[in-house]
């Protein structure tokens, strides 16, 4: 769906992005994962061409975006900041319309197409003829992302979506957004700096050092089958157990002991086998023998791929 | 004021006040117009550049801090006289905040959400007009009110040069010394700032609401209602040049044209300091001037004889504090010896050194106090003797003139007198606005003389009607001086001197090059002209 090739960023004498390649294909949800400062904005950017690249090329749909008109360009890709980003002076019905109104849509598709993605949001007719800044945090998050999805585009860009939410919010926001139906056939890349978020939301997680992507592959991959010294660093420097707990899933694990066994409706110790342990070591609080099952076979599960590597 | 005065006092004027209040919003709407017209483009095109906007900006302060006044005099070679110089100045006033108020306003619109409508797909123009413009309305809307407030007060002193306005009941009220006829220029003025103000900030909050298509509409409007309100002036009729005042006196246009039984004329009000440059180039036909002013020589005028005697005596003579003469006795004696001393052949001889060949006040007053005392064969040793300074610790001897140059020279002419003969400290206080401004200060004591003309006094202080029986009175040199004389001591304890020699009356003036005017050397000639 989206390839980018040897593309590369200067501003002046600084390098922002130095010569990456990735490939995300139809229906990935890919993260862009990294310390502040690393680039990770600037390769978004890019894609949408907010910033054009020093050298290099990025391909939309098997087309150069560099031929295409930039703004039809920007229209066929959603975009979702930090903030969200809406426009202070409309409405909520009118921020929502603002793709729909420049691509010409009439006033009865916009208004079909919102009844559509208002369901699927959980946004409420209230707000529509709200101002933004009456709306909360995670409600303006919301309508964001009703207003980059609206016109059904193929590709979904997010630039650190949830961050200036309240924890709860926060994390109540990412699973919606993750179990999303709406985003279900589309190719997400989204910014971040959280780890925990990008294992959550991530298919695919492409670790940035400045400059470079270092590593791109699933979380488990990352956490276990380090390419370089940065990449091992990176999660070693933040809370490693925490974040192996997040990234791996009951279905990755060999768990011969449990009586239990795999039943038809697919559970593992009794629970949706893609529950990560995380998940499912607080299910099993207070029930230490399956408790003890899980941990064993997640320390054999990391040795197991420790040696393979 | 009652009720019933101040309702006929306004029924009296309101034709005029109506007049002058659309004059007054023409004036500043087309500025504001022009601002906004040029400006915010202007503004736009400078947000590329940001040293160039800086440079921009900082010529537009310094243009701001220009006072109006002289603003309004560098408009006129420029624009002529009347209402483009007054709106080129306006709109030089009302250009910073305009330009500086769209640049702060564009530069203040978040980053984040010009990216984001960026990234929806808007073009540059969409961006501009749907985002960036809306978002900046409010900051743009309060330099435009700022430079309305500031319009619509500057615009009074567009009166100066002619271009009308509230103003000219300002000066005209200024000039007679009648405060009511200033209330009636102030306090309407006031209130059209306050209207204009609140009419932007209703109209920021529709455009805020109904955006662009309201935007277009209304600015058309407007454009159509300016272009009905701007009338070309016609050029046919002969246009009269009278200075401020002078509509207003009861020995002024009114009295004057019955006298003459001239036809109702084309008329502007204007500084009398601008008058004679006016005529020289042709702006006005017919100018009501001073018959001493040295330009009138200068500039090739010519004077129209009042051949019916209609213009008052304006006699010259120097209007003191009995209470001076009390202090130095020998005072008085000394100035008596100017009685005739100038007349208006020696005045106007000394102005036109000081306006032709660029003299300054001082020598002039002082080459001639120096002819003046080796023919009259003043002792300067006697005159100090009889004006001996009695306490050293006494003030300064203050003496005011008023601002034309014949009261610059009589005023250096009394310090240069006062100061050399008598041992006292003399000191001018020159370019006092008005001769109401001279009298209250003189009443104040913060100046101790100055030299006035009697009709002046006559017609500004006293009121004096413009009955038969008054204007008899004005035209009897001998009677009006020793009328006033009684007056002013009785009623001030001021001291009316002698004559000094020259008289500062009214002269109607033509170019003396004027075809038209060929054939008419008195005020019965013209009038004839015009009643053909």
């Amino acid at each position: 769906m989206i390839k980018l090739r040897d593309l590369r960023k200067d501003f002046g004498a600084k390098t922002a992005v130095a010569g990456v390649n990735l490939h995300i294909t139809r229906g990935e949800k890919l993260v862009l994962l990294g310390p502040s400062g690393c680039g990770k904005t600037t390769l978004l950017r890019m894609i949408n061409r907010l910033v054009e690249p020093t050298s290099g090329s990025v391909w939309f749909d098997g087309e150069n975006t560099a031929t295409i008109d930039d703004t039809a360009l920007r229209r066929r890709i959603g975009y979702v900041i930090q903030g969200g980003g809406l426009l202070p002076h409309r409405t909520v019905r009118e921020n929502i319309f603002t793709v729909p109104e420049l691509l010409g849509w009439s006033k009865q598709r916009c208004e079909d197409q919102l009844f559509v993605i208002k369901a699927i949001l959980w946004l409420f007719d209230g707000w529509f003829d709200a101002f933004p800044h009456e709306l909360s945090g995670g409600q303006r998050q919301r309508v964001a992302l009703a207003r980059a999805l609206i016109a059904d585009p193929p590709v979904l860009l997010m630039d650190e979506p949830f961050s200036g939410l309240d924890a709860v919010t926060r994390q109540l926001i990412r699973r919606e957004v993750r179990s999303l139906w709406a985003l279900r056939n589309k190719s997400v890349v989204m910014v971040t700096h959280d780890i925990t978020e990008a294992f959550e939301f991530g298919d695919r997680i492409a670790l940035m050092s400045p400059g470079r992507i270092e590593q791109a592959g699933t979380p488990t991959e990352l956490l276990f089958r380090p390419q370089n010294a940065f990449v091992q660093n990176f999660f070693d420097q933040s809370d490693r157990l925490r974040h192996e707990w997040q990234a791996v899933r009951l279905h990755d694990l060999d768990l011969r002991e449990d009586k239990t066994g795999p039943d038809n409706s697919g559970t593992r110790l009794g629970l949706p086998h893609g529950h990560t342990v995380a998940e499912a070591m607080s299910a099993l609080a207070g029930d230490p023998a399956r408790g003890g099952l899980l941990l064993q076979a997640f320390h054999r599960h990391k040795a197991a791929h420790r040696n393979t590597a | 004021m009652i009720p019933s005065d101040f309702a006929d006092f306004l029924a009296a004027h309101r034709p005029e006040l109506l007049e002058r209040t659309l004059e007054h919003i023409e004036l500043v709407a087309l500025a504001l117009l022009a601002a906004v017209a040029l400006g915010m483009p202007l503004a736009i095109a400078l947000r590329r550049s940001r040293p160039l906007a800086t440079a921009f900006l900082g010529a537009a302060s310094v243009v701001q801090t220009i006072p109006s006044i002289a603003l309004l005099s560098l408009m006129l070679p420029l624009f002529g006289l009347g209402r483009n110089s007054a709106v080129a100045a306006l709109f030089l006033y009302a250009l910073l905040p305009v330009i500086r108020n769209t640049l702060v306003g564009l530069d203040g619109v978040s980053a984040s959400v010009v990216d984001t409508a960026r990234a929806m797909g808007m073009n540059r123009l969409q961006l501009f007009w749907t985002v960036e413009l809306p978002l900046a309305l409010p900051t743009i809307f309060a330099g435009l009110r700022t430079a309305a407030v500031i319009n619509v007060g500057v615009a009074t002193l567009s009166a100066l040069v002619g271009a009308g306005g509230l103003g000219v009941f300002i000066f005209r009220g200024i000039a007679n010394n009648q405060p009511s006829i200033v209330l009636l220029g102030a306090v309407p003025a006031a209130l059209l700032a306050l209207v204009i103000d609140a009419l932007l900030g209703l109209a920021e909050r529709t455009l805020l609401r109904h955006t662009w298509r309201v935007a277009t509409i209304s600015a058309l409007l407007l454009s159509g209602c300016l272009f009905a309100v701007w009338r070309p002036i016609p050029n046919d009729a002969l246009l009269f040049g009278f200075p401020t005042g002078f509509v207003q006196r009861p020995d002024g246009y009114e009295a004057w044209r019955q006298h003459y039984q001239l036809p109702a004329v084309r008329y502007t009000e204007f500084d009398v300091n601008l008058l004679y440059n006016s005529l020289r180039t042709d702006e006005i036909d017919v100018a009501c001037g001073s018959a001493i002013d040295g330009r009138i020589d200068m500039f090739g005028l010519r004077v129209v004889e009042d051949d019916r005697g209609f213009f008052p005596h304006y006699d010259a003579a120097v209007l003191a504090r009995q209470q001076l003469f009390e202090r130095i006795p020998g005072l008085r004696p000394l100035l008596e010896k100017l009685n005739g001393a100038l007349t208006t052949q020696t005045m106007r001889r000394l102005i036109r050194r000081v306006e032709q060949d660029g003299q300054t006040n001082e020598a002039v007053a002082r080459a001639f106090l120096r002819d003046w005392t080796k023919t009259t064969g003043i002792n300067w040793e006697e005159a100090r003797a009889i004006a001996k300074r009695i306490d050293t610790d006494s003030p300064d001897i203050v003496i005011g003139a008023k601002t034309s140059t014949a009261q610059y020279i009589m005023g250096r002419i009394l310090e240069q007198l006062i100061d050399g003969s008598t041992g006292w400290n003399a000191r001018l206080n020159a370019s006092l606005g008005s001769t109401a401004i001279c009298f209250a200060s003189l009443q104040r004591g913060d100046i101790d003389l100055y030299p006035e003309y009697n009709g002046m006094l006559a017609v500004t202080i006293f009121h004096i009607g413009a009955e038969a029986a008054a204007m008899q009175r004005l035209r009897d040199a001998d009677q009006l001086n020793s009328w006033l004389r009684t007056e002013l001591a009785l009623q001030y304890r001021f001291d009316w001197l002698s004559p000094l020699g020259f008289s500062n009356t009214y002269a109607l003036l033509v170019r003396d090059d004027d075809p038209r005017f060929d054939n008419v050397r008195t005020m019965s000639e013209l009038s004839e002209l015009l009643r053909r």
